[in-house]
């Protein structure tokens, strides 16, 4: 489980643009089942997300991962392996000739050398691709595509948590669909899938579980449902239908 | 005001637009949908001159986008907004932002002056005029995005789906915002993957397989739309 224990983080700490991103967060994310992460632009979602993987060290309080402290620097190779995060439009940081280097990169940085052509194959077949994509330049594959083989890419190294920050934003219901498919299939594989979205609509369809982020806190932790009846919750956290 | 006659547009083998016509008036609002891959952000790179067409041309009120002697003209009539709003912020500040674009166009101080104060007020930015745009939130972002696009006056608006990496509420002011430009009689074309947005547009062009699969009044056409599994009706 990846505990946060009176998490703190701010942004541009002892400047002028200090921005409090989390505050006092005390919360354990376990992989039970998909869970979505939500709350306005600002509310500390893809923050958390970041702390859990050990990229930001927490200026108050504590991260643990599987009982590993992401404070101590010895660990972080270790929960990085546990903890995958999809960043938003993950595509836009391919930079390796072909698909299947791409997707190999990761392993190489692990030091996972055995064998390595096997896993990848695995992972492309993991999000629906197959092996004719291993030569093919990941600049040139339609958005759909791209974003599937950066989730391949992620997910290659086999992390235990995945954070996924607005996985289907610019894709098409096509995409989207075979995003969310993979999602679900990775929650199946006993993983702890987490999902940081604005979209209402997906989440009441997809998910079970909802965490509210406010103002740096944890406002909600419950159901789905439960939550979408609460429609004061719902204005003051943001989280609302847009177009209604 | 923008016609677009037998459009055909290539990118190494792949053909991305074959033959396609388009008219567009002063004054419509276009979302345009389709897959991903369809050709909608070529689109708009085109319509701004961006891209060129491989055959065919494109027209905006009258000028050749082909003529690179008018391509400063065409510009002028042109905002541009893209999907990640900090891929087009540039200054150090909201103003110097709002600046740059006047700037480059050989605006008067004056005039600068007249066109900060409509747009900062317009746009909801009042205030926030000395603030870091980095430190903004995403529906601030968006909006000063916008706003450095339409400081400038064009006539046409193109948006490279807008609202999709902001929350729901800044969606909202956003949406809003598009909608009060547009009622100044300015032209909108909109990209969108999300079709609760596209329902609001006036007009819908959906492309497929580089080609214009459907095009027309939204009221009329929108209920075809639930056949195509690209779109998420």
């Amino acid at each position: 489980m990846i505990q946060f224990e009176q998490c703190t983080y701010h942004y541009s700490k002892k400047t002028p643009m200090e921005t409090v991103a989390l505050q006092s967060v005390n919360l354990t994310l376990e992989k039970s089942q998909l869970t979505a992460l939500m709350g306005r632009t600002g509310s500390g979602k893809t923050t958390l997300a970041l702390l859990a993987a050990g990229l930001l060290q927490p200026i108050g309080g504590n991260v643990w991962v599987d009982g590993l402290n992401t404070r101590i620097k010895k660990n972080r190779p270790e929960i990085s392996r546990k903890v995958g995060v999809v960043f938003q439009y993950p595509e836009q940081q391919f930079f390796c000739p072909s698909v299947g280097e791409e997707i190999e990169y990761a392993l190489k940085n692990y030091q996972i050398d055995n064998p390595q052509r096997k896993l990848t194959l695995q992972a492309l077949e993991d999000v629906g691709l197959n092996a004719s994509y291993l030569d093919r330049n990941p600049f040139q594959l339609s958005g759909g595509e791209q974003r599937l083989v950066a989730i391949a890419s992620i997910i290659v190294s086999k992390p235990e948590y995945l954070f996924f920050d607005e996985p289907t934003a610019g894709l098409d219901a096509l995409a989207k669909r075979s995003v969310y498919s993979i999602i679900k299939n990775l929650e199946h594989s006993g993983r702890g899938v987490f999902l940081i979205t604005h979209d209402t609509k997906r989440v009441k369809r997809e998910v079970e579980r909802l965490i509210v982020l406010h103002q740096g806190r944890v406002y909600y932790q419950g159901s789905v449902d439960d939550f979408f009846t609460q429609s004061h919750k719902m204005e003051e956290t943001g989280i609302i239908e847009p177009f209604c | 005001m923008i016609e677009i006659c037998d459009l055909h547009f290539q990118l190494g083998q792949k053909i991305v637009f074959s033959h396609i016509n388009l008219e567009i008036k002063q004054g419509d609002f276009y979302a345009v949908i389709g897959g991903n891959g369809s050709g909608k952000s070529t689109l708009l790179k085109l319509i701004e001159g961006l891209l060129m067409p491989s055959s065919g041309k494109i027209t905006i009120f009258g000028m050749d986008t082909h003529n690179e002697e008018l391509r400063f003209e065409i510009r002028k009539k042109i905002g541009f907004v893209f999907q990640n709003p900090e891929n087009q912020i540039i200054a150090s500040t909201v103003l110097e932002d709002l600046c740059f674009g006047m700037e480059n166009l050989g605006f008067s101080r004056e005039m600068m002056t007249e066109r900060l104060k409509e747009v900062l007020t317009f746009t909801g930015l009042k205030g926030l005029e000395n603030r870091n745009p980095l430190t903004l939130s995403g529906g601030q972002k968006q909006r000063l995005a916008i706003a450095s696009a339409i400081i400038t006056d064009p006539e046409i608006l193109l948006l490279d789906e807008p609202l999709s990496m902001i929350d729901p509420e800044g969606q909202r002011d956003v949406f809003k915002l598009i909608v009060d430009f547009h009622k100044k009689n300015k032209t909108i074309l909109m990209v969108t993957h999300d079709m609760a947005i596209a329902s609001k547009a006036e007009y819908l062009v959906f492309l497929k397989n580089g080609a214009i699969e459907l095009c027309g009044k939204t009221a009329h056409i929108f209920h075809r739309l639930s056949q195509y599994e690209e779109l998420d009706i």
